[in-house]
């Protein structure tokens, strides 16, 4: 079968919406499972302070899994997408601030305890699921005809 | 503005989903330290844990009670000068093992780096009116490792 420039878009499309699905009701998982190690590691970014980083480590992986479910279903994906980039968004500036900050610290992004540290892959890492999040919402955003943050 | 109000639901239904799952969750963050966060107080007062080299200005300061939660065995063997022995399992079939006192700040251990049972205990302690319970994140091998003060001996 041919893919003309409409199908190779529509499959991309749905390539990133499966994987970012998928992505984050992984990451969600363990995060759920260990709130307060968790938290922990959110305090260690050295960026919301102790009671904050609490409530980051109740809210943010319930947010996860429930945008990840939406995007693997289908459903509300507008808003999914848009909460999809706004996180990858927030990793990055995370992860790149405690790089530049020297923090020696676990990333913390799909496991809470033994993951790899900051480093200039994570960076790379981060740089890219924001890349294919903002790739994800321009080809979404072109489909339903619009190309506001915000419709 | 259909997509703006979604977002705020996904927003609510999070945190709402966030609070009941981490209240059902065994290891849960207490709703106790949760309402601390918008406390004054909450510096003072929580349960977290703190770096050895914090938990050496305690020692110094002999500001704190330390609590070691390894077995007794090997509390005897080497522990941190005037630490109680309160052994994970000993403290939930018998919690009267714990010094009584809830207005002391106790800083517990165990060898790993942050270990579960310190967490379980902590939460429990909070759980029971003790105003400041600390434990060391990176266990009591890292202060065997930066080679700070050890005893041996049954202890108090």
């Amino acid at each position: 079968m041919m893919l003309n420039g409409k199908n190779w878009k529509h499959w991309l499309l749905l390539l990133l919406r499966i994987g970012f699905g998928l992505m984050l009701i992984a990451a969600s998982i363990d995060k759920i499972r260990h709130p307060m190690p968790f938290a922990e590691v959110v305090e260690n970014y050295r960026v919301l302070g102790e009671g904050l980083s609490r409530w980051t480590a109740v809210i943010v992986p319930c947010m996860e899994l429930l945008v990840g479910i939406l995007l693997l279903i289908g459903v509300w994906s507008d808003a999914a997408i848009t909460v999809n980039v706004l996180l990858m968004f927030t990793f990055l500036i995370l992860v790149l601030q405690a790089y530049i900050r020297g923090l020696d610290i676990d990333c913390g992004c799909f496991f809470v305890e033994g993951e790899s540290k900051i480093g200039i892959l994570k960076i790379i890492e981060n740089t890219l699921f924001l890349l294919g999040s903002i790739v994800l919402y321009r080809l979404y955003s072109k489909q339903r005809g619009n190309d506001g943050i915000i419709s | 503005m259909k997509r703006f109000k979604r977002i705020i639901i996904i927003g609510v239904v999070s945190l709402l989903a966030g609070v009941l799952t981490n209240q059902l969750h065994r290891e849960g963050i207490p709703w106790r330290l949760l309402a601390l966060s918008f406390s004054s107080a909450n510096m003072n007062e929580a349960w977290r844990p703190v770096s050895t080299d914090s938990s050496f200005v305690h020692f110094m300061r002999q500001s704190a009670v330390f609590v070691d939660l390894r077995p007794q065995d090997k509390y005897t063997l080497d522990h941190i000068p005037g630490a109680r022995s309160c052994p994970f399992f000993n403290f939930f079939k018998n919690p009267s093992i714990f010094p009584d006192d809830k207005n002391l700040t106790y800083i517990l251990y165990c060898f790993e780096p942050m270990c579960k049972e310190a967490r379980i205990m902590g939460q429990q302690l909070i759980k029971e009116g003790y105003t400041q319970v600390l434990f060391i994140r990176n266990g009591y091998k890292e202060w065997l490792e930066k080679t700070f003060p050890v005893e041996s001996g049954a202890g108090p």
